[in-house]
């Protein structure tokens, strides 16, 4: 199980990731990351919500009211260019701290 | 199916949005449970556990409000403040002492305008006449940031409330440093008030309401909405 700091580092690059995919609303948000990392990651609305707010406000993201799929009314989120941009150098820095630190466990473990 | 929306509205009673806002969320998490609902039954899980399951989302829902008014208010409200009063209040108060000083000082005035220096009783007036400007311009700044009419107000006559305060500050200081009381008097700070701060205050009211009552009023509506 991850701790809960690092699930809430790790969560704006989940949601980016998830969204530069392609547009989704809430709840698909949350299945998404849940399935693609096979239950590691679990968003619930506390979690979720207001990470898609805070960076809806910082321009990442872009929430519009359309309808779903299951033809119901949902608010679906979209990847901003401003977004895109910051995804870039947040899965490099990502990918950086994680080899960072298979290197270290590959070094305790030798 | 449970009403979700019906239950988030009793358990976010504590979210205090902006009405419209307010609703959007409670919309947005009912769809959210409702999805959520629907794919535990999806999985063959009874219409009861699925729903209790779904429940467990709204246990701490006291945190979920906090987190939800903070992230959709707190920077807002900071920023908000900020266009809709500080700035304009400020900018136009800078302008007027600005030009005040111009109006005042030779040297600057030289400097400035290139115009042969003034004497205090025609810098007064001429510094009196530009008020109006200088409320328009604080209270339009304010309203075109969406600033209540209250804010449009304050930033238009904020450089009158500034020297209203000031000989207020300024006295209690002198009776300190000089160990006396100043011996400007009651009449003497009543002639100050009026020239400083109740002409002034007076002049860019003059201009700041025209500015400060038209349009919206966007916290007025948020108000009578709820």
């Amino acid at each position: 199980m991850i701790a809960p700091a690092m699930k809430r580092g790790s969560g704006e690059l989940a949601i980016l990731t998830v969204l530069a995919e392609e547009r989704l609303h809430g709840y698909e948000i949350a299945k998404r990351i849940e399935q693609q990392t096979s239950g590691v990651l679990r968003f619930n609305l506390a979690s979720l919500y207001p990470l898609l707010y805070t960076m809806e406000k910082r321009g990442w993201v872009k929430g519009t009211w359309e309808i779903a799929a299951s033809g119901r009314k949902r608010r679906c989120y979209r990847l901003t260019p401003a977004g895109r941009k910051y995804l870039a150098p947040l899965r490099q820095e990502w990918t950086r701290f994680f080899r960072a630190l298979h290197r270290l466990a590959g070094v305790a473990h030798a | 199916m449970p009403d979700w929306e019906q239950q988030l509205k009793e358990r976010l009673a504590e979210l205090k949005l902006a009405p419209a806002v307010q609703e959007e969320v409670i919309a947005e998490f009912a769809g959210h449970l409702e999805d959520a609902h629907e794919g535990f039954l999806k999985q063959g899980i009874g219409a009861d556990e699925a729903a209790r399951r779904v429940r467990n989302e709204l246990s701490d829902s006291r945190q979920l409000a906090r987190r939800i008014q903070r992230a959709k208010q707190g920077e807002e409200n900071m920023n908000n403040r900020t266009k809709q009063l500080w700035l304009p209040a400020l900018v136009t108060s800078g302008l007027g002492t600005a030009f005040l000083a111009i109006l005042e000082d030779e040297g600057i005035r030289r400097l400035v305008l290139r115009t042969p220096p003034v004497g205090p009783a025609q810098a007064y007036p001429l510094w009196l006449l530009s008020l109006p400007v200088l409320g328009f311009l604080g209270a339009y700044w304010s309203r075109r940031a969406g600033g209540a009419i209250s804010a449009r107000i304050i930033a238009g006559i904020f450089l009158s409330l500034i020297y209203f305060a000031v000989p207020f500050m300024i006295l209690p200081i002198a009776l300190v440093v000089d160990h006396r009381a100043p011996t400007i008097g009651v009449l003497g700070l009543a002639w100050l008030l009026l020239n400083w701060a109740f002409l002034p205050c007076l002049a860019q009211l003059l201009g700041a309401l025209p500015a400060a009552i038209g349009g919206r009023d966007e916290r007025a509506e948020d108000r009578s909405a709820a």
